[in-house]
């Protein structure tokens, strides 16, 4: 692989709140290079998310403790809220999950992508006289000159008709069209790193296909990397090149997405493949991961997921895990993985016994 | 509104013995009036859009009948007419064979047969009664005492699989999982004959998804409850469902046996439904398939002739102009002008 575009090294990210530290990140290492399309995957609560927001630096009100986050050789836990600000408008940029709470409602949606492509310009020369609509006091002529361009844009995402729609608030739009106007904002600034939370988790499967195939275009036409967050092992399958795997702030397994599907190695990986109702015949009873997602109070000593694992052994609950190659750029953390993929018998088939 | 000679039966697989139908609509029709400015109101002009359009469909005894179609497709309002949330414009609501009218005119044995459970359990609670006390209610007006009340609420919490030790929380106070196992308690807690799931597992993670299906699975065994299942996620309806009928702008697409459905389908948009679903087969992706443009067109104004017509693959001249008829295709009745078209080009492609 060539010069990495991003690397995230040892990151460790917590939240304090009154029932103590939440350790929500856990020395978690990754690199995206140019191009790429990686998977985040995992149950709500693993620490996606905020993995990727400490990416952005939005992590506030959580603290980076411990780590580096490297994109193109700056190095952004130490940088500056201005150098931040540059790289926000420039090379990297995020979608949220839910298109209606991120675009603002009382501004159009042209008028919000225009101003991405100003702070793109110019990061430092957004004024509050622009904003505020007063009679002789704002000028908004530069505004106007840009609409060619967000036409441009429109179209680019899928906006059918986005002449007429340049005047339309983001009430106006449905959910899948509000989403391409997320993705819109995010392109103006020509990002080279595009960071998507669940872009497509609240909208319909043909309205998501859409935006799948937007999203493998853009990397192919400009080359862009994208980071996607998701709990669909289908959506990574069917877009990524690598995916991982995390839970309770850690990477469980990291790997090319192929590998990981055909062959995964770590408990946790098989578990959630094994849930996926693809995998079972109509009707029968669907395969479960029993118990839930550590609080992650306080750090948890050994193995994150020793509580809900078939496999687990004294060992998975102190100290720390290894992570083991098992295959090219395949990595999986688990001190028991000889085991496990020796098929022997679980210690305790939480999995198929019970009542459900 | 166009007319057709011909439903939506549901009587096309004619070998399994007669079933006794639970939830009959007939031609039900839902339309629901716009805000028009004062001066329209008063020319007598009125905009209405149609969220359920001529529609007949049979739920029968002990089977899941599963309802898919986008948003807007008028999913949940043929659901609310179920619940009686709604009224129909035109057409008649049937339970266990008696028309029913909206929810605050039903009897109480009525109410006590249709259970309901919403998408998102928390916010279906309310927030300030314990899982106890939301559970007690529908109990209280079905006239349960407090004892039988307290016996009933034990036994429904084993049902669903909560240890006593949640009855006294709050709604905030438990996970996505256990949240819903509440609502199917509360919901179940009449013994009902049939349950509305409005997108059940929707909001839910993956490994949790798992265990409120098999546990609405395992409820209809042993009660043999009928679910009407409402969802986006054909994965869940491919899975649990008998019958599925497909939806599209108010309107019946298809209608027919799951398995048939899902592996020939005789709509072009259930065909264009199933191929967008993500699945982590390596070698098929929902980026080299057919993918369906555009939303959904505005129901104040539908497209004339076949309503799927604007983003139909193989539309010709004659969807523009006529309503397509409804066709018998084996175990599917389809409403399209090529459903015979349609499913043989998908048998052939599985069986070359």
């Amino acid at each position: 692989m060539t010069e990495p575009l991003l690397s995230v090294e040892n990151l460790h990210t917590h939240f304090e709140t009154y029932d103590g530290t939440v350790h929500a990140v856990n020395g978690v290492s990754f690199e995206i290079g140019p191009g790429e399309i990686v998977g985040i995957v995992g149950e709500s609560g693993s620490g996606k998310s905020v993995t990727a927001l400490s990416t952005m630096r939005l992590e506030d009100p959580g603290r980076i403790v411990e780590g580096s986050i490297r994109f193109r050789g700056t190095e952004l836990t130490t940088a500056t809220d201005r150098d931040i600000r540059q790289l926000r408008g420039g090379g990297l940029s995020m979608v949220f999950q839910d298109p209606m709470t991120t675009l603002n409602p009382v501004f159009t949606v042209s008028e919000q992508i225009v101003e991405s492509l100003k702070v793109h310009d110019n990061p430092e020369a957004q004024t509050l006289r622009e904003y505020l609509r007063i009679p002789f006091f704002h000028d908004r002529t530069d505004w106007r000159k840009k609409r060619e361009r967000v036409v441009e844009l429109m179209e680019e995402v899928g906006i059918p008709n986005p002449a007429e729609r340049l005047d339309a608030y983001p009430h106006e739009f449905s959910g899948g069209m509000r989403q391409r106007a997320m993705l819109a904002i995010a392109l103006a600034s020509e990002p080279d790193l595009l960071i998507a939370d669940e872009p497509t988790t609240a909208l319909d499967v043909t309205i998501q296909a859409q935006i799948l195939k937007i999203i493998a275009r853009l990397r192919e036409e400009r080359g862009m990397s994208v980071v996607m967050i998701t709990h669909d092992l289908g959506v990574v399958a069917d877009i990524c090149d690598r995916v991982i795997v995390m839970y309770g702030g850690e990477i469980m397994e990291h790997g090319p997405v192929e590998q990981i599907i055909r062959n995964p190695q770590h408990p946790y990986t098989q578990a959630l493949l094994e849930c996926m109702p693809q995998g079972t015949q109509r009707k029968e009873k669907l395969e479960t991961i029993d118990g839930q997602v550590p609080a992650q109070l306080g750090g948890i000593t050994g193995c994150p997921f020793a509580s809900r694992c078939d496999y687990t052994h004294d060992i998975c609950w102190s100290g720390d895990m290894p992570t083991v190659d098992c295959g090219e750029n395949h990595q999986a953390k688990c001190c028991e993985l000889q085991r496990v993929n020796d098929g022997e018998n679980a210690t305790h088939s939480s999995n198929t016994g019970g009542t459900l | 509104m166009s007319s057709h000679a011909k439903h939506m039966s549901d009587d096309s697989d004619e070998t399994r013995k007669p079933r006794e139908a639970v939830i009959e609509l007939e031609n039900v029709t839902k339309e629901f009036a716009l805000e028009d400015s004062l001066l329209d109101q008063l020319m007598g002009r009125r905009t209405t859009i149609t969220a359920v359009s001529n529609v007949s469909l049979t739920a029968y005894e002990g089977e899941t009948l599963g309802i898919v179609g986008e948003s807007g497709s008028g999913k949940s309002t043929l659901a609310n007419l179920i619940t009686g949330l709604h009224t129909p414009t035109q057409g008649t609501v049937r339970i266990n064979g008696e028309e029913v009218s909206s929810v605050t005119r039903r009897s109480p044995e009525l109410l006590a047969d249709v259970g309901v459970i919403f998408q998102n359990a928390k916010s279906s609670i309310d927030p300030r009664l314990t899982v106890r006390q939301a559970i007690a209610e529908p109990l209280k007006t079905q006239g349960y005492g407090r004892t039988e009340r307290q016996e009933r609420i034990s036994e429904l919490l084993e049902l669903v699989n909560l240890s006593e030790r949640y009855t006294d929380r709050y709604a905030h106070e438990l996970s996505g999982g256990q949240a819903q196992r509440v609502a199917i308690a509360r919901a179940i807690a009449t013994e009902p004959r049939v349950l509305i799931l409005d997108e059940p597992v929707s909001a839910l993670d993956v490994s949790v998804k798992g265990s409120i299906i098999n546990l609405l699975m395992r409820l209809q065994r042993e009660f043999g409850l009928t679910y009407v299942l409402i969802s986006h996620d054909l994965s869940v309806v491919r899975h649990i469902a008998d019958r599925i009928a497909v939806m599209y702008l108010g309107e019946l697409m298809e209608v027919g046996s799951a398995e048939p459905l899902f592996e020939t389908p005789a709509h072009p948009y259930t065909k264009a439904l199933l191929e967008a679903i993500p699945d982590t087969d390596p070698t098929t992706s929902v980026l080299d398939a057919f993918v369906l443009e555009g939303d959904v067109p505005s129901p104040v104004d539908p497209p004339s002739g076949c309503v799927f017509h604007t983003r139909c693959p193989i539309a010709e001249d004659r969807c523009r102009r006529d309503v397509p008829p409804v066709v018998d295709v084996e175990t599917s009745a389809s409403r399209c002008h090529f459903a015979k078209r349609v499913r043989a080009e998908k048998e052939e492609v599985q069986n070359p």
